[in-house]
């Protein structure tokens, strides 16, 4: 019988339990489909750049993939505990990593859910945090046990360029080409990396890369 | 989004295809075998759904557990009833997790404090024969200094003793907690508290000692911090 699960054990050696628990959720958001995209890992570098506690990203993406459900439950009680202040941060960070692959997946859409239950935000503050993000409330998940899930072909894996580009602005369908630039305008003032100065270093980094992908989709997007 | 297997009374997803068909036809809700058929009779959507399926079972046991099964951004977006999950009854894992490491630290306490009635005796047999030991040296001390060095008359034995320390020397002073190997370990209280433990800016690293007393038997385990 071990004392300590292998989580429990990298935690009580280092200096930021709750930065830590954050990382392992963020870890287990990244590869709840099975994967972890260069985008993901690129957005979770980020937010472990800026500890003082170097927290060692794929020490936590390989504990993230071992995990028990209590290792989860666990970092997820320690985040309730978290500053009031920094909750929607923290939510909107989740958000951020969430979206980065261009697409919700329903799975990510309910760890995003319950995240916003954890801090204690609920649907209210959900909703204004996305909104503050992407302009609308925050989209309800796919339902794959209905038929309707696959025969829009939401089940194939990831999605394509123009959806993802798309999802990046928060747009679906087929908007108009002002529908798209009013949602670049919207969106590149949200993200902005000056608006993050006072909230540190890594929170600039974090801006800095939305900001380079929805400048990246919106280009792609009218140049199509 | 709904569990089709709960909904068609399956107990687990872990049924063939055969059993499947059998229980869809069986299905009185025509909207429900609907969507049993369409999705998870198809191979490529099974896998898809099974999967998503799994995560939200885990989702549901976190909110049982976290006592969020009621909220409205859960339970707008599942069926309720099929996703049911009752709290696990242990205590949270925050409370797990400080009351092992309460058992560490007394553990420690209990390492590190005075044990007289442990004594027992052949404690006292033990410190019996370093008094006579510490006695004898003194004595032979005294005399050979007497021999060797003064012709004044001898003083008092009293006398010749006072200097000597009143009680012996810790002979086990070490403690059993590991010490910093570089720079001082700050903790909140002399138990193991690992949670609290901060280092000083400059210094390397250090190791913690947690002690675990499963079946009667100390175990150590020991923890070994990176150096960073």
């Amino acid at each position: 019988m071990e004392l300590l699960s292998e989580f429990e054990r990298l935690l009580v050696t280092r200096e930021e339990p709750t930065r830590t628990c954050f990382v392992l959720v963020l870890c287990w958001l990244a590869q709840c489909d099975g994967h972890l995209d260069d985008d993901e890992r690129e957005l979770l570098r980020n937010v472990t750049a800026g500890s003082g506690a170097e927290i060692q990203l794929e020490e936590l993406l390989g504990i993230a993939r071992r995990a028990t459900l209590g290792d989860i439950q666990l970092a997820l009680e320690i985040l309730r505990e978290s500053n009031p202040s920094s909750r929607k941060p923290i939510l909107q960070l989740v958000i951020s990593l969430a979206l980065v692959d261009g697409h919700l997946l329903t799975v990510e859409n309910h760890i995003v859910r319950l995240m916003a239950d954890v801090l204690g935000l609920g649907l209210d503050g959900l909703n204004e945090a996305f909104r503050e993000m992407v302009g609308h409330d925050f989209p309800e998940p796919d339902d794959p046990s209905d038929p309707a899930f696959f025969e829009r072909g939401r089940g194939a894996a990831g999605g394509s360029t123009r959806a993802s580009d798309l999802a990046a602005l928060g747009l679906e369908g087929a908007p108009s080409e002002d529908a798209i630039k009013a949602a670049y305008r919207r969106l590149a003032k949200v993200h902005h990396p000056d608006r993050f100065a006072s909230a540190g270093p890594e929170a600039v980094k974090t801006a800095e890369l939305q900001f380079k992908r929805i400048r990246a989709a919106y280009e792609r997007l009218l140049g199509a | 989004m709904r569990d089709l297997y709960r909904a068609l009374g399956l107990a687990s997803r872990n049924v063939d295809e055969p059993q499947l068909r059998a229980s869809i036809e069986r299905c009185a809700n025509a909207e429900l075998a609907r969507r049993a058929r369409a999705v998870l009779l198809d191979p490529a959507r099974r896998r898809h759904y099974d999967a998503t399926l799994l995560q939200l079972q885990h989702i549901a046991r976190l909110r049982a557990n976290l006592g969020l099964s009621s909220t409205a951004t859960w339970t707008r977006t599942v069926a309720a009833s099929d996703f049911d999950a009752r709290p696990d009854g242990s205590p949270s894992r925050f409370e797990s997790l400080k009351s092992r490491l309460a058992l560490v630290g007394r553990a420690a306490q209990a390492a590190q404090a005075p044990k007289p009635e442990g004594m027992g005796f052949c404690g006292c047999m033990f410190w019996l024969a370093v008094l006579i030991l510490i006695e004898s040296a003194w004595d032979s001390c005294q005399r050979s200094s007497h021999s060797s060095g003064s012709t004044s008359s001898a003083p008092s034995r009293a006398s010749a003793r006072s200097p000597r320390p009143s009680t012996p020397q810790p002979v086990f002073a070490e403690p059993p907690l590991a010490q910093p190997r570089t720079g001082q370990l700050e903790r909140g209280s002399k138990s193991v508290a690992p949670l609290a433990i901060t280092t000083r800016e400059g210094h390397n690293g250090y190791t913690v000692e947690l002690f675990l007393q499963p079946h009667g038997n100390l175990r150590t385990e020991r923890l070994a911090r990176e150096d960073f």
